[in-house]
């Protein structure tokens, strides 16, 4: 495995803040061309060092994670896609409920967005509060049962906060899991 | 060749491609009789919490896996997400991966927000990937030693 890193090339000490121009971003933090080709740069050069000093034999995977969280652990990974939205199919239809609000102040991000404040217990209203909403399974995958697709309006509203997912097919894969 | 991440990794608002697109156009230059596919899983706005929820997205016959999600995760920095969390959710990405039947090598690209605006907390957080990386023993790669090697052809490109 091997960790790009832009902090120890160009910023290594707080302190000693970089030119700027080193990472010209627009929009955001989205860095321009030259930025993305200086990361294939990089890319291609692990690419060669990789080539040039074979590992050998390639170590097992751990068997147990390093950084373990319950919270992390509880996560889920879906199994089939329950929802397909794009932002323009959802611009059309009506406010999924109360507490919701349309949210556009970035071109690509638009959506349905749900102000998780107004129930008393959440304080972020971004993706990563799904994971503290998602209960976790005590009993193995294969007992558990299958999530119907629901209709829009009935989704947890923390899971479907961000609703910019593709309408692309998305491949079965059950053996990640051991 | 599989990337996840967010609009980072898709080269949104770059002016011309993505990172892993020229990284693919070296590829092919460099191994021109290889067939190689680009399987681009990224989607703007996503973050690790967003894939280690689909994990079964990844393409079983991935060689390589490019993870480009720090810009993002270094958003949800400022609700009750820790560093240790993180480092958890980075890890279940990697360690997927890692499992994939071909045994992919596995890259962390770590590229921080903009300068400007980043707080010495967001500084002190661009670390997560760091202790995974070293964990599963393989290297640091500076970008600063890697100057020029893919501009082999004419920029910005689409």
């Amino acid at each position: 495995m091997t960790l790009v890193s832009f902090k120890d090339a160009i910023w290594p000490d707080f302190e000693q803040r970089p030119q700027i121009t080193l990472y010209e971003t627009v929009q955001g933090s989205h860095p321009i061309w030259t930025v993305q080709q200086l990361i294939a740069d990089t890319l291609a050069y692990a690419c060669a060092i990789a080539a040039a000093n074979p590992d050998g034999a390639i170590p097992p995977v751990p068997a147990a994670p390093i950084f373990l969280d319950a919270t992390v652990e509880a996560l889920e990974t879906c199994r089939a896609p329950l929802t397909h939205y794009t932002g323009t199919t959802l611009r059309a239809a009506a406010q999924p409920g109360a507490g919701w609000r349309w949210w556009d102040l970035r071109a690509t991000k638009e959506g349905w967005e749900y102000d998780a404040t107004t129930t008393g217990h959440l304080q972020e209203r971004r993706l990563a509060t799904a994971r503290v909403r998602k209960p976790p399974s005590s009993r193995p995958s294969a007992e558990r049962p299958r999530l119907a697709p629901a209709a829009p309006h009935r989704l947890h509203p923390p899971l479907t906060f961000w609703m910019n997912f593709s309408a692309t097919s998305i491949p079965a894969w059950d053996n990640y899991f051991p | 060749m599989v990337v996840v991440g967010g609009s980072v990794a898709i080269g949104f608002a770059s002016g011309g491609a993505s990172s892993s697109y020229y990284f693919l156009e070296w590829l092919q230059w460099r191994y021109p009789s290889a067939s190689i596919a680009r399987v681009v899983l990224a989607q703007g706005g996503t973050d690790s919490f967003y894939f280690a929820a689909h994990l079964e997205r990844l393409p079983r016959n991935a060689d390589l896996v490019i993870v480009d999600y720090l810009t993002n995760d270094l958003g949800i920095l400022d609700g009750d997400t820790t560093p240790h969390i993180m480092r958890a959710v980075a890890e279940k990405i990697v360690r997927a991966a890692l499992a994939l039947p071909l045994r992919p090598a596995v890259v962390l690209v770590a590229l921080f927000r903009t300068i400007a605006l980043t707080t010495r907390q967001h500084f002190a957080f661009q670390d997560i990937a760091r202790p995974t990386a070293r964990t599963r023993a393989h290297r640091i790669v500076k970008i600063k030693h890697a100057r020029r090697s893919t501009r082999h052809s004419p920029r910005p490109t689409m």
